[in-house]
């Protein structure tokens, strides 16, 4: 494996997609929803978080201690942005990352490549240059949100820095996985509408298993095929099963970016 | 020098359809390989198998010494697939130099290297546009300076002139004389006075099956056979008059037109049994509509195919 070719091909991916409408179908519904969230969070949404109802209402969802942690203790406008990201991180991988390999499965120009380059490499290369579009666009919105905190949380600037950079590495942990999950999709099938397709099919394929066991004591066990099932942990900054989620994020990671490969290195080009 | 490829026990089948059925053969080194066969032959799946887009179910392959896997980065081989697409929205030059790259060229090397190739094209100020917006037969030329770029020893042409007019097929038969310099190349095609024209060996699919590896000249007689087309069909007292020629080794009248009998000759003295011939053939009223000396490699193929 030479990390040269993947370097080559990855610049080469990532300029490509920039330039076509392929990122869009990202970039954009990606930077509406931050637009949103901004402006409500420049509006002091995070004021009514950290009232007492906010907390009442909150607590409910991540109890007393995960509210408390997540609006009291920390900055309130980095904890929303993270939920939100977490929650919303499946859909926007699917979008960053749906052709991986779709269209040049389609088209052919894989067999360009594959006289040139290990199938591994072009696997890799293929994979860093979809997260690294989301390591980036990432790393905008966190700075945007952390510029937005200072203005409005009246926190230290320092805290407020080291949190963002934890949440940021803690999302990109979180997206890797996702990113593999799409390689799989994306090796299997020829067409970016089916990727796109299946990659959401895939999501909503756990969420109906998971009604046949809503009544037994198996409920959502079918969840923890995806890593979505590691977001409610996720939540519960600094405890242990947080750092239990943060240290299978990379198993799925592994499980998924094999299985993509596998899948791959296998099939007709 | 290691053998060109070697080919051992090859399958292949998409589901239950039989692509290829063992296939073995070896090629020790030729400048130029036809492979030729009907639609459905195993051609291509023959081809992307070498170059690697496609898993046989189950063979052995070398080439070069590799294996399809390990010859990828070794710049030894490259190709023209058949109905590839370069990727759209690009400049073709900006991918021709990410494919030199990846063969290990700098930069600088690459830029100069495509610049080269694409020297040979004459006008060659296309390159520059996506290919979405150049013409069929300019595709196919600059997939063709893609597949020889960095001088590889082997090059796979997948029918590099399908679908192009007469002209532009010509133009780009020139350019794989010009380009191939060095390089070993297998092409395979329909059209078999191409290969005549360009190869010195064929290979033969039919059904999946390997016909034949041999040279041009091997199937394609040039000297020793005749083709006489008839205005009428042939009786059979004609047949009788020729085949009381001691010289005559075969006499067969041609499956697609039965007008056209071909001759299979063994005499020292063609010049003479050529004329012997017509005289018997006008002599029973008939005329000779066409007159050819040799064995094209159409007929070379078709007499192997029906022996098969």
């Amino acid at each position: 494996m030479s990390w040269q070719r993947i370097n080559i091909l990855m610049r080469f991916d990532i300029y490509y997609s920039l330039t076509r409408l392929k990122s869009w179908v990202f970039l954009m519904p990606f930077s509406l929803c931050w637009f949103v969230v901004f402006r409500q969070i420049n509006k002091g949404v995070t004021d009514m978080l950290q009232s007492q109802e906010g907390i009442m209402i909150t607590s409910a969802v991540y109890g007393t201690d995960g509210a408390l942690n997540l609006f009291i203790d920390n900055p309130p406008s980095i904890s929303l942005f993270y939920i939100i990201s977490l929650t919303t991180i499946p859909f926007f991988v699917v979008l960053a990352s749906y052709d991986q390999f779709s269209t040049d499965l389609g088209s052919g120009f894989l067999r360009f490549l594959i006289a040139r380059c290990k199938r591994i490499e072009i696997f890799f290369a293929r994979f860093l240059s979809a997260f690294s579009i989301l390591a980036v666009a990432f790393l905008i919105v966190t700075i945007i949100c952390a510029i937005l905190s200072i203005r409005n949380d009246g926190y230290a600037t320092t805290e407020v820095l080291l949190y963002s950079v934890e949440i940021y590495f803690i999302l990109l942990l979180y997206a890797l996985p996702f990113v593999a999950y799409m390689s799989v999709i994306s090796s299997l099938v020829n067409s970016t509408l089916a990727s796109i397709f299946l990659g959401m099919f895939g999501y909503a394929g756990i969420w109906f298993l998971n009604l046949f066991t809503f009544f037994t004591e198996q409920k959502d066990i079918f969840s923890y095929l995806l890593p979505n099932s590691m977001k409610q942990y996720l939540i519960e900054l600094d405890s242990n099963n947080f750092f239990m989620a943060l240290a299978i994020l990379p198993i799925y990671f592994l499980i998924y970016a094999g299985l993509g490969f596998k899948v791959f290195s296998r099939r007709n080009l | 020098m290691s053998t060109l490829l070697e080919i051992n026990g090859l399958y292949k089948h998409y589901g239950s359809t039989k692509a290829l059925i063992n296939i073995s053969l070896k090629i020790e080194h030729s400048a130029a390989i036809g492979l030729v066969g009907k639609n459905g032959a195993g051609k291509t799946t023959l081809l992307s198998i070498l170059s690697g887009a496609l898993h046989p179910n189950a063979g052995t392959i070398s080439i070069l010494g590799e294996t399809p896997q390990t010859i990828a980065t070794t710049g030894k081989l490259n190709i023209l697939p058949q109905d590839a697409t370069f990727k759209k929205g690009i400049s073709v030059k900006k991918q021709l130099i990410l494919f030199a790259r990846l063969q290990g060229m700098s930069r600088i090397e690459a830029e100069s290297s495509v610049d080269q190739l694409l020297a040979e094209l004459g006008d060659s100020s296309f390159v520059n546009k996506a290919p979405e917006h150049l013409s069929y037969g300019q595709r196919k030329r600059v997939g063709i300076v893609q597949a020889f770029l960095g001088k590889p020893q082997l090059v796979i042409l997948d029918e590099p002139t399908a679908g192009l007019d007469p002209v532009v097929a010509n133009d780009v038969r020139q350019l794989i004389r010009k380009l191939s310099g060095e390089s070993a190349f297998i092409i395979s095609s329909h059209n078999l006075y191409e290969i005549e024209d360009i190869c010195s060996s064929v290979i033969i699919l039919d059904n999946g099956k390997l016909i034949a590896n041999k040279s041009i000249s091997e199937i394609a007689d040039k000297e020793s056979s005749l083709s006489i087309t008839l205005n009428r069909l042939p009786d059979e007292n004609l047949i009788l008059a020729l085949e009381q020629i001691d010289e005559i080794n075969t006499l067969i009248a041609d499956k697609l037109s039965p007008e056209k009998l071909n001759v299979h000759l063994d005499s020292d003295n063609i010049d003479e049994l050529q004329l012997k011939i017509q005289r018997i053939i006008m002599d029973q009223g008939y005329t000779i509509t066409d007159f050819s000396r040799g064995k094209a490699l159409i007929e070379g193929m078709m007499d192997l195919v029906d022996q098969d």
